[in-house]
């Protein structure tokens, strides 16, 4: 092979982005535990079990993602090295780290407790794993696995198949594991059979692997199809790459074999001896970590955020109106509805409601009221109406919305979407200079609305974090703020503040509060929802059937959005002899005005038998809707996380238009087959999370939790079926130059 | 807290579930021919073929020598040799990036960048001609022409089945979970 082609050859890596991620979570689940036991017990877990444990990681990256996998159809003999990394490298590795008590450690301890620990002591399973893990079936087992998969058929069959190739891979790294284990023994476990009984067990092990290499180095004719068929990349001829596999096999095999073997043997034979006193190192005082210094205050951050998305909104406005009609040679018809959408519900995901906090519109906003501040003339400055202090307009208006954006085409009409905007922005100023407090935000937005409810299964929240610092507070500033500081303008009080609803992710409490007691903070995603508590400003879930609605208009929204975009749907208006937009009328009047209280209502009726307190039906419904907020937010990030990828490059021929530059329209795309299994992946999230959510509120509320608990689940179960036949189905590409 | 042989369990399932995860190249040859001055070898994935997307790899050797030959460009074109049977069931994320005409296939696209790899959309099953053009340098042109018989599609679910059965597998194990807790705490 000439230079170039070896340096081919030794470039072919693979990103594997599921296998990396699986050894980082790994190798992050080991140092983590690794590190509270060299605390605790660090004569226990020296550096050197982090080394053999981190180093039979990378020798499982090495196997299955460098070049040895890219080779591994073209030469028997590469693809030797690599199951010889699978079973006699690796393996022994992992277990030489004493892995298990680091594991389980580095994993949240609730976690561990609570949804682990009655597995780890259910004795099913530990009388599984002894049968697994004595001796006989284990080495049986390794024999088995070694000699089943090398036969023709299977081998051929695993060669062909990807599916088969990573079960071969799992056989041979599970039994290695399970055989490796009798030898190791690795900590805590206790010997309870004669160390001496390794010997004939590797001897065993060997004589076997012995056995099959002979007859791999010796049998003169070529064991798989699929090698004497392959391109000869090296000097080696088919049989002569089989007896080369064989001769691996046999030699660094069996010295895989030996030298535990050797060292059992002699450790054996040799006299007892007492181990000389050594020093034990006492556990050590956990070191707090420290976050480093950030150069800029938050609120900058905010700033600079909140202009730029204001700079967009410009440009966005301005090519709406100037621009050409088309939705994907027009800023207005690529930005908001493809890249802005589908970022901000992966910020949601990631980290909270970062769109509220970088708004553009209360930008614009303050500078009216900074700019009427100046103002000759009394601008009055009222409460906002007490009947509408709830949430039943923005629910109308995300419903109107909802209708006008499929029945109009709004994705498809750039001087439609600058209109809205526009009209966003005069509102926003509007509402908020005449009325007090961030009326808009809490009482009208429906973008805001839309990222309150979606923000509940979001991972981080604003909130106190000591709260005895907040008992012995006597200024409220962060509700009633300070000579600098306006303190939270939606009336939530962060001492009684829980969750994410109606949090705007300002800061202003954070800037306010005069103990630095206020701060973002991460939590269990969705915890909120079935915690029984009143909360500031907004009480009770039960109480408040305007937030139910809320969260239903954008649990069903979020399928009757995803549907309007799919064939067999929009199929339907001509087969039934209607126009688009009486169908998109009815379908939409069925989907958010009749079905949503139509189902949660019979649940809730199903349900209320069980309760412990009979409560109206109305407060049931209320109580367990909130539940179903997850399984939206799942199926929004599946519709517009699509959206993202497969329109991904749009942006770049409307720039080069916008200023000036020869567009080029023929554009790439980030779209890759395995995009519907993430978009299933999401939508399964939002769907546990909801049913999770609904099993913690009906065990608060019920005497049967899971009687209760199962219409709704019912309901759940089938809006997740119906988004899954969505996600099959073809879809219009909105947003690209594909019809 | 206690330490069982159930540890051992979670622990040896924490390492399978990496080795799972590990993808494995499993294309194979569909055919392999000397055209002109080339040893031609063609790949596929799936093994066999069926409608829908594919990859497809070709390697380049010197008829004479047998050295990878990595310079060249190399385009791939598949058309129906007959009326073409059931049609191919694309992701809805690829319907606008998969092609069906001729393509380029290129070492970017290949994990064995000895090879000229491509993703192409078989539409429909059926005998299908596949054509395999080698460029150089002066615009010479090399052919290879070969037929192939390509499978039905796989029901979509076929690919993502496992997806599809998390939730149900996740809430049997919560299930359990509750379960050996509400027996624990009888006991």
């Amino acid at each position: 092979m000439n230079a170039s082609a070896a340096a081919a050859a030794f470039a072919s890596w693979k990103f594997e982005p599921g296998l990396v991620a699986a050894l980082l979570l790994t190798s992050v689940l080991y140092l983590r535990g690794w590190w509270k036991l060299q605390r605790t017990a660090p004569h226990r877990f020296p550096t050197w079990r982090l080394s053999c444990f981190q180093g039979g990681l990378a020798v499982l990256f090495l196997a299955l993602t460098s070049p040895l996998d890219a080779f591994a159809n073209f030469l028997l003999s590469i693809h030797m090295v690599q199951h010889l990394l699978l079973t006699m490298v690796a393996p022994p590795l992992l277990l030489l780290g004493a892995p298990f008590l680091p594991i389980l450690l580095g994993l949240p301890r609730r976690f561990t407790a609570s949804a682990l620990g009655p597995f780890l002591i259910w004795p099913p399973l530990k009388s599984a794993a002894a049968f697994l893990t004595h001796p006989v079936v284990a080495l049986l087992l390794f024999m088995l696995s070694n000699i089943a998969w090398h036969a023709p058929g299977a081998y051929e069959t695993a060669l062909r198949s990807t599916a088969w190739h990573r079960l071969e891979h799992a056989c041979f790294l599970g039994t290695a594991l399970l055989f490796w284990w009798n030898v190791i023994l690795p900590w805590p476990s206790h010997p309870n059979r004669p160390r001496w009984i390794a010997i004939p067990y590797l001897l065993l092990a060997d004589f076997q692997n012995t056995a099959l290499a002979a007859f791999f180095s010796f049998y003169d004719r070529v064991l798989y199809p699929t090698y004497a068929a392959a391109p000869r990349v090296t000097g080696l001829s088919a049989i002569d790459d089989q007896a080369a596999a064989g001769a691996i096999m046999w030699v660094p095999g069996s010295i895989a074999f030996l030298i535990p073997c050797g060292f059992i043997a002699i450790q054996f034979l040799s006299r007892q001896r007492p181990a000389p006193p050594r020093p034990i190192r006492t556990a050590r005082p956990a070191k707090k970590f420290r976050i480093p210094h950030f150069p800029f205050r938050i609120t900058q951050i905010r700033r600079i955020a909140q202009f730029t998305l204001l700079a967009l909104a410009a440009l966005i406005i301005y090519d709406g109106f100037t621009g050409p009609q088309v939705s994907a040679m027009n800023a207005a018809g690529v930005l908001p509805w493809t890249h802005w959408r589908g970022l901000t519900v992966l910020a949601l995901v990631f980290a909270g409601n970062l769109f509220c906090m970088s708004c553009p519109f209360v930008l614009v906003r303050d500078g009216a009221r900074k700019l009427i501040s100046y103002s000759p003339f009394r601008i009055p400055h009222w409460q906002w109406p007490r009947f509408l202090r709830n949430k039943w307009l923005p629910v109308a208006l995300i419903a109107l919305y909802l209708w006008a954006y499929e029945g109009f085409s709004l994705w498809d009409r750039p001087w439609a979407t600058a209109a809205v905007i526009t009209g966003y922005f005069v509102a926003a100023s509007l509402i908020d200079t005449l009325f007090k407090g961030a009326s808009f935000c809490k009482y009208v937005c429906p973008i805001g609305q839309f990222h309150f409810v979606q923000s509940l299964a979001s991972p981080a929240e604003i909130r106190i974090k000591e709260p005895d610092a907040c008992r012995t507070c006597r200024t409220y500033d962060c509700i009633k703020g300070n000579a600098t500081q306006r303190g939270c303008e939606l009336q939530l009080f962060q001492p009684k503040k829980s969750g994410n609803m109606d949090c705007t992710f300002c800061l202003d409490c954070v800037s306010a509060c005069p103990h630095d007691n206020v701060a973002l903070q991460p939590v269990l995603p969705g915890r909120d929802l079935w915690r029984a508590e009143t909360r500031s400003s907004l009480g009770r879930w039960e109480s408040r059937p305007d937030l139910a609605a809320l969260v239903l208009v954008l649990t069903f929204g979020a399928f009757a959005n995803a549907a309007g975009m799919i064939v067999p749907i929009q199929q339907l208006a001509p087969a039934l002899g209607l126009t688009h937009l009486a169908f998109t009328t009815l379908f939409l009047l069925a989907f958010l005005v009749l079905l949503p209280p139509a189902t949660t209502l019979a649940a809730a009726a199903l349900a209320r038998p069980h309760e412990r307190t009979r409560a109206p039906l109305l407060r049931t419904a209320a109580a367990y809707a909130i539940a179903l907020a997850p399984l939206g937010f799942g199926m929004w990030l599946a519709h517009f996380v699509f959206h993202l990828f497969t329109a991904s490059h749009t942006p770049i021929p409307v720039l080069q238009r916008l200023f000036g530059l020869p567009p080029n329209w023929a554009i790439a795309s980030w779209s890759w087959p395995g995009l519907l299994g993430e978009e299933l992946l999401f939508l399964d999230a939002g769907l546990l999370l909801s049913l999770y959510a609904t099993w913690r509120i009906a065990k608060n509320r019920s005497r049967h939790p899971v009687r209760a608990g199962i219409p709704w689940a019912a309901v759940a179960t089938a809006l997740y079926v119906f988004g899954a036949w969505i996600i099959f189905q073809p879809m219009q590409m909105r947003g690209t130059l594909t019809p | 807290m206690r330490f069982g042989i159930g540890h051992w369990v979670l622990g040896i399932g924490i390492l399978l579930a990496n080795s799972l995860s590990a993808f494995a190249d499993g294309g194979a040859v569909l055919t392999q021919e000397v055209v002109g001055p080339y040893r031609v070898t063609l790949f596929g994935s799936p093994s066999p073929l069926r409608a829908g997307p594919a990859d497809l790899s070709v390697m380049l050797q010197d008829a004479k020598t047998g050295e990878p030959i990595l310079d060249r460009a190399v385009t791939l074109k598949i058309a129906a040799a007959a009326s073409p049977g059931s049609e191919a069931w694309v992701p809805p994320c690829c319907s606008m990036k998969t092609t069906s005409g001729a393509v380029t296939a290129t070492h970017a696209a290949a994990q064995n960048k000895l090879l000229y790899a491509a993703n192409v959309l078989l539409p429909a099953s059926g005998p299908h001609e596949i054509t395999v053009t080698v460029g150089d340098s002066s615009s010479q042109l090399s052919t290879l022409n070969s037929q192939l018989t390509i499978e039905p599609p796989a029901p979509p679910l076929a690919n993502y089945w496992a997806f599809l059965a998390f939730p149900p597998l996740l809430v049997g194990g919560f299930a359990l979970n509750q379960r050996l807790r509400r027996r624990a705490s009888d006991s």
